[in-house]
């Protein structure tokens, strides 16, 4: 028999793998109709259906659940928001044996969604999707199609690892699960994918000015005009000018200067 | 171009816009995997030339991230029109990095329109919320958010098709009379967005770990033209 890695709390287990999984496969739609008034509401209580309709099967009281989430706002990151999926269900199942109020539920997910999405931002947008992206934008310079893919299989293995177990754990440990993912220490990584990012960065910045497309120069002059041109672009960037107004202000220098000096 | 690759350029392209934001958020939708995609459509020899296209354009949009209600520009719809534009003009027979040059200067402030595209979807899904009042079934209220993959699908759609029009129209009947000087300098233009796409990326990373690398970069790129010239 397998052992779990963490104790279930409270009694929970009224739901099947099969009702967790409809609620995981529904859980990937949860930003489909994001809006500034509700943020995720809509998307959340879509998500959280398959598991409410089994906690609640008669029909009055299943709305009651229903509309407790429909309209009570709710904004975290996709993937951790999956920890306050399985984390609500936790609730509601303890709200529908008459263990909790009803109240218990909006509370909790009201509690966790700003720690859980500022965990969520600083991890998987702000430094592992930089990180992976650099890295593959570098290698992809030099390995073509297979950096591609091994973008997609690395970033997804971590994304579909992390968001289906965050949605298991947060069912089995209720109000616990914010210490639980506290251990996994997710901000200890960000320096170092950081640090990842930047080394794809700089690398890919050194391949491209290595191997400029054109031989009219020379390699040394191909050199000097691509080190010459981020050097440009970094001072004009530090200046607080956009990476939109370098591209068209330096584009407009080089396709004046072709037009008076190439041939 | 033939009408399905270019109704296949808008399909696929919609289905990013919607894995973008409506549905699994697996970063399918990132230029470095969409550009590539994109240009499956023609064919597999486009597809690995827009990998590059994909690369430069991932470190251009490297940082950028939807907080909150705050939107980022749009990455995927750039996405979808430089690798439209530059798909349809290479499959045409125009030397690949001039038309990376061409698309890019056409088509990437598209990024910047494509937030319009967010508001617009955000105020959409905002209209088809359920009403406290609505007496329907609940699980049939709750099937309104999907109507949310609707704009994301249009928005990605359209640039890709409209980008493809544009090239096939005007711009590969004028690829057709460039001559080299100007085929040198979008050369040029191509090579400079690279680097200034990774310098945007390599800026947009937190201070202290910038400047060791970009001093390590500047080695390594003569390092690496040293030993291609044999001097090393």
């Amino acid at each position: 028999m397998r052992r779990r890695r963490f104790e279930p709390m409270d009694g929970v287990g009224a739901l099947s793998r099969g009702t967790l999984a409809r609620v995981f496969w529904r859980s990937l739609f949860i930003l489909a109709s994001f809006n500034p008034r509700d943020m995720q509401a809509l998307g959340f209580t879509f998500a959280l259906f398959p598991g409410l309709r089994k906690l609640y099967p008669d029909p009055t009281a299943l709305e009651t659940a229903v509309r407790r989430h429909l309209y009570c706002r709710f904004n975290c990151h996709p993937y951790a928001a999956a920890a306050i999926l399985g984390g609500t269900l936790h609730h509601e199942e303890r709200i529908a044996r008459g263990e909790e109020p009803p109240e218990r539920a909006n509370e909790f997910k009201q509690a966790l969604m700003g720690p859980l999405a500022a965990v969520g931002d600083g991890f998987f947008w702000l430094s592992l999707r930089p990180a992976v992206g650099a890295i593959g934008a570098a290698l992809a310079l030099v390995w073509s199609i297979w950096a591609m893919l091994a973008f997609i299989l690395f970033f997804n293995f971590v994304h579909l690892l992390l968001r289906s177990r965050y949605l298991i754990i947060g069912y089995h440990l209720g109000d616990r699960v914010l210490s639980t993912l506290s251990l996994t220490r997710l901000p200890a990584f960000r320096s170092r994918l950081r640090l990842l990012a930047a080394l794809g960065a700089a690398t890919a910045a050194a391949y491209v000015t290595a191997t400029l497309p054109v031989r009219e120069t020379g390699p040394w002059g191909d050199l000097v005009f691509a080190w010459v041109a981020f050097g440009a672009a970094w001072a004009l960037l530090a200046w607080g000018r956009s990476s939109y107004f370098v591209f068209y202000a330096l584009a407009l220098v080089t396709v004046g200067a072709g037009a008076l000096f190439f041939p | 171009m033939s009408l399905g690759a270019c109704l296949g350029l808008a399909g696929v392209a919609g289905l990013l816009g919607i894995e973008r934001r409506a549905f699994l958020q697996a970063m399918l939708s990132r230029p470095l995997v969409a550009a590539p995609l994109l240009g499956l459509v023609l064919g597999w020899p486009i597809a690995m030339e827009l990998v590059i296209l994909g690369a430069g354009l991932e470190l251009f949009f490297l940082v950028g991230v939807d907080l909150g209600a705050a939107h980022a520009d749009h990455e995927l719809i750039a996405t979808c029109g430089c690798a439209a534009s530059a798909a349809t003009l290479i499959h045409s027979g125009a030397p690949p990095t001039a038309s990376f040059a061409v698309a890019t200067l056409l088509f990437l402030p598209l990024g910047k329109i494509g937030i319009l595209c967010e508001t617009a979807s955000d105020r959409f899904n905002a209209c088809c919320l359920p009403r406290l009042s609505d007496s329907r079934p609940v699980r049939s209220q709750l099937m309104a958010n999907l109507f949310g993959i609707w704009i994301p699908f249009l928005g990605a759609a359209v640039a890709a098709l409209a980008a493809s029009f544009v090239s096939a129209r005007w711009l590969v009947p004028l690829s057709a009379r460039l001559s080299h000087r100007w085929i040198v300098s979008l050369d040029f233009v191509w090579g400079l967005f690279l680097v200034i796409a990774a310098a945007a990326a390599l800026r947009a990373l937190p201070r202290p770990h910038a400047l060791p690398f970009l001093v390590a970069a500047i080695l390594l790129s003569v390092s690496m033209i040293a030993l291609r010239e044999g001097w090393l």
